[in-house]
């Protein structure tokens, strides 16, 4: 599904460069569970980025369904992640102004599905997501819960064949944030591609595999040791 | 009273015509044939609202109507009323041939010299392909032909030029047009003025728009993540100015219909809606939509469009300094209009108010003015005014052929030491040796003309300071001034035996020009009464009374000096309350724009406030910080607004001949007014801001 050759990302402001990513090589399977996993600022909403393509790596090669397709215009990309590429976001993204029927519809305007295969859609995420009571309403006036599962169901809704999710439980409590994996495991249970990025073993657990990032590295064995290290207490690297 | 006849002053616009007006106007008779309504001397047509005054539910078809008791005429047809925006007004149309028939010879003198006078208003309605410029070439040969002799005598010089009809109204500035014309200038002005706060919205919009840039910022980074191109996001902010737009013009042409009637009565024209034909006005209304649809959504479409979505997501972007230095450059540019659209109305009210009481050289106040039609009321007019100046109400009459406000006759002369061909054009108003002490006017050397020795008067003159300044006379009295008379070589001199200070016969628009004042009782059309403002209406009273022994046939019609003289300025006056009404409507929209952006700078930096207030700032010191931050702007304006102000005004001014001097003054306090209006806009806002609760704002993180 997706391929990743020496991916390298520099950020580059005034005074400073920072290298969130540094010749990561990555490969995804079709019908894959990835969790990517690693410390604040080790390049893991950067990879997700990349992934998505809502943005291009500074050096490298990164594929999507075997194309290359990092060097890419916005508007070739942008073209690519219609209908192929769902999102799913920590802080939900929901659009204010629309309501939680507009808001999954939003991706199937895009891709001009008609309008009656449109309501078709909608009304069938709403109801597998059990939203059909608040379809009326405003982001702004459902739980968190119920706001991760619109966004669940705007990035579901146009079948992509991928979903990216950035730390996808991060604003929920345990509860709701068991109802989000189901959900992204039954959809991989039925074919979709999913890679999420994650600062929780236990949702990593529900992987199929595990990808240790830090410093923009991807751990390896020879790596793992500094990465533990850096895990423990401080108590236990003083002495 | 005259049963048989129904007597009208010609006050009610009577005008001449021959039979080719119906071919040349669209006039619509609706009464009478066009063909034969004005083919004898006694016919004329009158309007629809005159037959319905005067007549009612009669047919007024044959009934004799009495002008000012020296002709009758018949009425031959019945005209539809005239619209609004005619070129000229008619209520009465009579033939051009009873002018003919009350004094052939004058009229064969004019028709043999055209030097004579210009009596008419000639209309030429020329064929669809007609070429206007080889017409006009033929014009100097038809002068030649008809009044060639005369003007190589006289030494001067005839011009004939064709105007479109159209563009009378507003265009042309020619000595006694027909009927008083409007100034495109003003139309210019209005519309530039209109242009200004149509911009000022569109700023309001643009910079609001850029200022909720990131509030909407995540929205589009959201549209990009799920697949919006940047050509669907422009089309949809472009498609929100546009219906944002739409609604404003239904609104607005709501507003319009609603107000017309208060800005027709403020401008003193009737305005209409359908003046303007519906396609031109829907027409241009769709381009102003469209034009301000685009030209307000364009910066947000294509700002808010470029953001990039993983940065927007990642929360790495900031809308930038840039974007804060657009919006400072839009808040300058609305209060530059704005500070100088102050200045201009304060120029504006000065130049009036200087007009309104600078000294005019004679006294207008309580001076009544009676017209006189049947001069031969004249005849035994000393023994009348000797009753009338007994009344205690009445301190002085004197009877002229012009009264200050009126345009006197311009005539040329030959003062001494001047050549024919060195003539010089003077003024001419004729006065009895009342007339000075009743204006008020100062004699500065010599005398006035004399009571008791009448009879010398005829050969005596008066002239003012500019004639003899123009003359280089240094002691007029005694110097002669020879008027030519017309057709023969004979002239008529007379003598100057007075010199009066200058006064102001005319606006403030004008120059005073050189004048020639003669005592000619033939002349005198105006009875003037300088009355004692105490006791007014009895005087009124008894005037009324008086009249009546004194001129039965005509009605006691007066006017007051003050209020006659006064009106010359209604222009100005109107273009002042015109100019200030759109200044307080610019003044508006630009502070509600400054109060948007103030209040989103408030929001933006709650958690900063908050902070400051956490270390120990005080409530003024955040006012502070948050006012100054568009005040100084503010300030900046006033570089651009002032020399913008300055060139405008300045220029406008040039129409006055008597003009106040531009200085720092106004401008000065149009800077210290549009910062007053700045602060309070803005202090609200920073007061609200800098009074909220520190905890609350940092929990707003």
């Amino acid at each position: 599904m997706i391929r990743t050759r020496n991916l390298t990302k520099v950020f580059t402001t005034e005074e400073l460069e920072t290298t969130a990513l540094n010749n990561v090589n990555v490969e995804v399977q079709d019908g894959e569970f990835v969790a990517i996993m690693g410390p604040s600022g080790c390049g893991k909403s950067t990879f997700l980025h990349i992934a998505g393509m809502l943005d291009n790596p500074s050096d490298g090669e990164f594929f999507f369904m075997d194309e290359e397709v990092s060097r890419y215009s916005e508007k070739k990309r942008a073209g690519l992640r219609k209908g192929n590429i769902g999102f799913v976001f920590q802080s939900f993204n929901l659009i204010d102004e629309l309501t939680v029927y507009e808001n999954i519809e939003l991706p199937l305007l895009y891709l001009k599905v008609s309008s009656g295969d449109r309501k078709k859609r909608v009304n069938e995420m709403l109801e597998q997501l059990e939203l059909m009571p608040r379809k009326n309403h405003f982001p702004q006036q459902i739980s968190g819960g119920q706001q991760q599962r619109v966004a669940v169901a705007r990035a579901v809704v146009a079948n992509p064949k991928i979903i990216l999710a950035d730390e996808p439980t991060g604003n929920l409590d345990s509860s709701h944030g068991d109802e989000v994996m189901k959900i992204l495991v039954d959809l991989n249970e039925n074919g979709t591609t999913i890679v999420m990025v994650t600062h929780s073993p236990a949702y990593a657990d529900y992987a199929n595999r595990v990808i240790h990032l830090f410093d923009g590295h991807i751990v390896t064995e020879n790596l793992k040791e500094k990465y533990d290290r850096h895990m423990r207490p401080l108590s236990e690297v003083a002495s | 009273m005259f049963k048989n006849y129904l007597t009208v002053s010609v006050r009610n616009i009577l005008r001449h015509a021959d039979e080719s007006i119906f071919d040349v106007f669209t006039f619509r008779l609706i009464r009478g044939d066009p063909k034969s309504a004005l083919k004898t001397a006694s016919d004329v047509v009158i309007t629809e609202n005159i037959a319905k005054k005067y007549f009612g539910n009669e047919d007024p078809i044959g009934k004799i109507i009495k002008f000012e008791n020296k002709y009758p005429l018949t009425v031959s047809g019945v005209m539809a009323n005239g619209p609004l925006n005619s070129h000229f007004t008619v209520n009465f149309l009579a033939s051009f041939k009873v002018l003919i028939e009350l004094d052939p010879d004058e009229y064969k003198r004019k028709m043999e010299n055209w030097t004579r006078g210009v009596d008419n208003y000639t209309y030429l309605l020329l064929q669809k392909n007609c070429d206007v410029e080889e017409l006009e070439k033929k014009f100097p040969v038809l002068i030649e032909t008809h009044a060639g002799n005369i003007l190589k005598i006289l030494g001067g010089k005839m011009v004939f030029f064709l105007q479109p009809l159209r563009s009378i109204h507003l265009h042309s500035r020619l000595k006694a047009e027909i009927a008083e014309n409007g100034d495109i200038v003003y139309v210019y002005a209005y519309t530039a003025v209109a242009l200004f706060i149509i911009f000022i919205a569109c700023v309001n919009f643009v910079n609001l728009s850029t200022a909720r840039a990131a509030g909407r910022t995540k929205e589009v980074g959201i549209r990009k993540v799920l697949g919006a191109q940047r050509g669907e996001l422009i089309c949809q902010f472009l498609e929100e100015s546009l219906l944002l737009s739409i609604i404003s013009l239904m609104i607005a042409l709501g507003l319009v219909e609603l107000t017309l009637p208060l800005f027709s009565s403020l401008s003193g024209s009737p305005l209409n809606l359908h003046f303007v034909s519906a396609y031109r006005l829907f027409g241009g209304l769709l381009g102003l939509l469209f034009f301000v649809a685009i030209l307000a959504g364009s910066y947000p479409a294509f700002f808010l469009s470029a953001f990039p979505p993983a940065c927007v997501l990642s929360g790495r972007f900031n809308t930038g300094s840039s974007d804060i230095r657009f919006r400072n450059i839009l808040v300058v540019l609305q209060f530059t209009i704005s500070i100088a659209l102050i200045a201009g109305t304060g120029i504006i009210f000065n130049q009036i108010k200087y007009m309104q009481h600078k000294k005019l050289g004679f006294d207008k106040e309580q001076v009544l003015v009676l017209r006189v039609i049947d001069d031969s009321i004249l005849k035994s007019f000393s023994s009348i005014k000797d009753e009338l100046k007994s009344h205690t109400g009445i301190t002085n009459v004197a009877l002229s052929s012009h009264v200050p406000g009126q345009s006197p006759s311009f005539i040329v002369f030959i003062p001494e030491g001047f050549n024919f061909d060195q003539s010089q054009l003077m003024d001419r108003i004729s006065i009895d040796s009342d007339f000075i002490p009743t204006m008020g006017i100062e004699i500065i050397a010599g005398r006035n003309f004399s009571s008791e020795f009448a009879s010398g008067n005829s050969q005596a003159i008066l002239i003012n300071e500019t004639a003899a300044r123009q003359f280089g006379w240094k002691n007029p009295i005694g110097k002669t001034i020879d008027q030519p008379v017309p057709d023969t070589d004979q002239k008529v001199t007379k003598t100057v035996v007075g010199v009066v200070q200058d006064f102001h016969s005319e606006s403030l628009h004008k120059r005073i020009r050189p004048l020639y004042i003669e005592y000619e009782t033939a002349n005198f059309r105006y009875i003037s009464l300088k009355l004692k403002p105490q006791i007014i209406s009895d005087t009124l009273a008894f005037l009324r009374k008086k009249w009546k022994q004194i001129d039965p046939a005509q009605a006691f019609d007066y006017f007051f000096l003050d209020e006659a003289f006064g009106r010359q300025y209604k222009a100005d006056e109107k273009l002042a309350q015109i100019f200030s009404s759109f200044t307080l409507l610019a003044i508006f929209i630009a502070c509600l724009g400054l109060f948007g952006l103030a209040s989103f700078t408030a929001e933006k930096r709650t958690k900063e406030i908050a902070i400051r207030k956490a270390l120990g700032a005080s409530v003024s010191q955040i006012i502070l910080l948050l006012s100054k931050e568009f005040t100084r702007w503010v300030l900046v304006a006033n570089f651009i607004a002032w020399p913008l102000a300055y060139l405008v005004m300045n220029k406008w001014l040039q129409n006055f001949a008597y003009r106040i001097n531009l200085g720092l003054g106004t401008f000065v306090l149009s800077a210290l007014l549009a910062l007053l209006i700045a602060l309070l806009t803005v202090g609200f806002q920073a007061i609200r801001a800098a009074r909220a609760n520190p905890v609350d704002a940092l929990r707003y993180e």
